[in-house]
């Protein structure tokens, strides 16, 4: 596939003058109101507003300084989309997209009502052709998702297949999913040094890794935290990579560390840590969990403060 | 609250079959239209009362997609019960069950319960599994079926209670203290709510 497509990058601007252009809806304003933040970026507004052609997220530019799209991102991702792909895999793809793109974030409604629901679709479908081998997995629905509410059909796409290929999330969704297990690996190790009587706490009662990482590594928290607060820990991911995300897993178990010392059995630790969230309503309540007494808590407090937190680069690293 | 018996149930079965919505109808009495996709497991209790016995069912509520099943071992370990669920208008999720089924013969744990759940009844009308081939398998491999809808409520009850039933017969044959003295386990569905409510205003022990 990979060298199919090389052949199509050659030859996408032939192509894109061939072939006539499906309606896609290519530049579709970013839904967040990121810009609308802080007063300074409200009087900035107008200015970037000047600058790029459609308003861009603020954070989406930051995230363009470590990942710019190929020049010809645009007609790329045309191409991909006009790619007719049949087999096993790709058509499994397709009808677990298919379900999918119904039940992520249905209570936003730019996803239940909007436009959201088909380009999610579309960005999808098109990264399933992208890389057939990997194909769609449960949880990438999120990640695009919340791309998609940030920035246009085409950068979302491209972020994507950066996160995919840079980032490595790749290895989060291949078979036998070993990023996984190296996630898991590192976690257990920085909380055995970090915080050894919650380590043990949480291996005496059967509580393994996977139960509590598995789905914070596979979505980078994204279906945890309200939509319009992605911004800030996709922020701090493209900056730092998935040291963040280990310093993120850390400070929430340092916070709820008293309640799970509490704790008397298995049930009870993960139900401390991980209730049962689906809506907006329940990430709300998540993010409450975490607060130390008067302290009122966000997520881009929360990523701050993970941020501060030190742990063995050298071991991540090297791992 | 005393509880007299503590059972763990895992459900199983391919992705969007409805293992998260029979959960929640269950627990909680809930049905959301716009459940979201389950990317590792939802953790949930509920306390029941059979007979004499009050149990509490620890309710593993795993993700469905093919390519989570490497973490399943996780979830099924020491699970006393397992719900397997299939949709019945999709045929590929039956063969789901079965290959579940398998795999819990070998690797979990060798007194785990059965039952088999054909949900989302309410959708008769596109119906891809027989009714009656279902429970042949079930019965084959002695497991009881349950026609459920997450959506109208029917058989969601019936099904886990039937977990409960049969992992307190088992333990019975096989010996295990049970406090209530006789475990002809029949499930009391009707009084089950009031029981809930009478322990909810919390008076007696």
């Amino acid at each position: 596939m990979k060298l199919k497509f090389r052949r199509e990058h050659s030859r996408s601007k032939d192509l894109e003058e061939k072939t006539s252009i499906s309606p896609l809806y290519i530049h579709h304003s970013p839904q967040c109101l990121c810009n609308h933040g802080n007063l300074f970026l409200r009087t900035f507004e107008n200015f970037l507003k000047e600058k790029t052609k459609h308003g861009e997220c603020i954070n989406s530019l930051k995230w363009k300084q470590f990942h710019s799209m190929p020049a010809n991102g645009d007609a790329l991702y045309k191409v991909i989309n006009q790619i007719q792909l049949e087999g096993p895999n790709f058509n499994h793809s397709r009808q677990q997209i298919d379900l999918d793109v119904q039940r992520t974030f249905p209570d936003v409604d730019y996803f239940s009502h909007g436009i959201g629901r088909p380009v999610l679709r579309r960005v999808l479908l098109a990264f399933a052709k992208y890389n057939p081998n990997l194909g769609y997995v449960q949880g990438m629905n999120f990640i695009v998702a919340v791309l998609l509410w940030h920035t246009s059909e085409v950068q979302a796409f491209w972020f994507f297949v950066a996160l995919i290929e840079q980032y490595k999330l790749v290895d989060n969704f291949s078979q036998d999913l070993p990023g996984l297990e190296k996630h898991c690996r590192v976690i257990e190790h920085l909380l055995k040094e970090s915080m050894p009587s919650l380590y043990e706490h949480l291996s005496e009662n059967g509580v393994s890794m996977h139960m509590i990482i598995s789905d914070w590594c596979f979505v980078l928290f994204m279906n945890l935290i309200p939509i319009e607060q992605t911004g800030w820990i996709l922020n701090k991911f493209f900056k730092y990579g998935w040291s963040f995300i280990y310093k993120l897993i850390l400070e929430i178990l340092a916070r709820l560390k008293a309640k799970i010392m509490d704790c008397r059995n298995i049930m009870e630790i993960l139900s401390a840590i991980k209730p049962y969230q689906s809506t907006q309503e329940g990430r709300k309540k998540f993010i409450k969990a975490l607060e130390n007494g008067w302290e009122r808590l966000d997520w881009h407090k929360l990523a701050r403060r993970a941020q501060s937190r030190f742990i063995d680069e050298n071991y991540v690293k090297h791992i | 609250m005393e509880v007299d018996r503590e059972f763990k149930i895992v459900t199983l079965g391919e992705g969007r079959v409805g293992k998260t919505s029979l959960a929640m109808r269950y627990v909680r009495g809930q049905f959301n239209e716009k459940e979201q996709s389950t990317t590792n497991a939802n953790f949930l209790e509920k306390n029941i009362r059979i007979n004499e016995t009050s149990i509490k069912l620890n309710i593993w509520d795993t993700a469905g997609q093919e390519r989570f099943r490497a973490l399943a071992p996780n979830y099924y370990r020491e699970a006393k019960g397992a719900l397997l669920v299939y949709d019945i208008t999709d045929k590929e999720s039956f063969w789901k069950v079965v290959s579940w089924v398998e795999e819990l013969k070998m690797q979990a744990d060798k007194d785990i319960s059965f039952v088999i759940a054909g949900n989302k009844c309410d959708l008769e009308l596109d119906r891809q599994i027989p009714k009656e081939q279902a429970i042949a398998y079930a019965k084959q491999i002695g497991a009881a079926h349950y026609s459920t809808s997450a959506k109208s409520g029917m058989g969601v009850n019936e099904c886990f209670e039937e977990i409960a039933k049969l992992i307190l017969d088992k333990e019975s044959r096989s010996g295990s203290p049970i406090r209530s003295s006789k475990a002809r386990s029949r499930v009391i569905v009707k009084n089950q709510e009031e029981v809930v409510k009478k322990k909810k205003s919390g008076g007696c022990c």
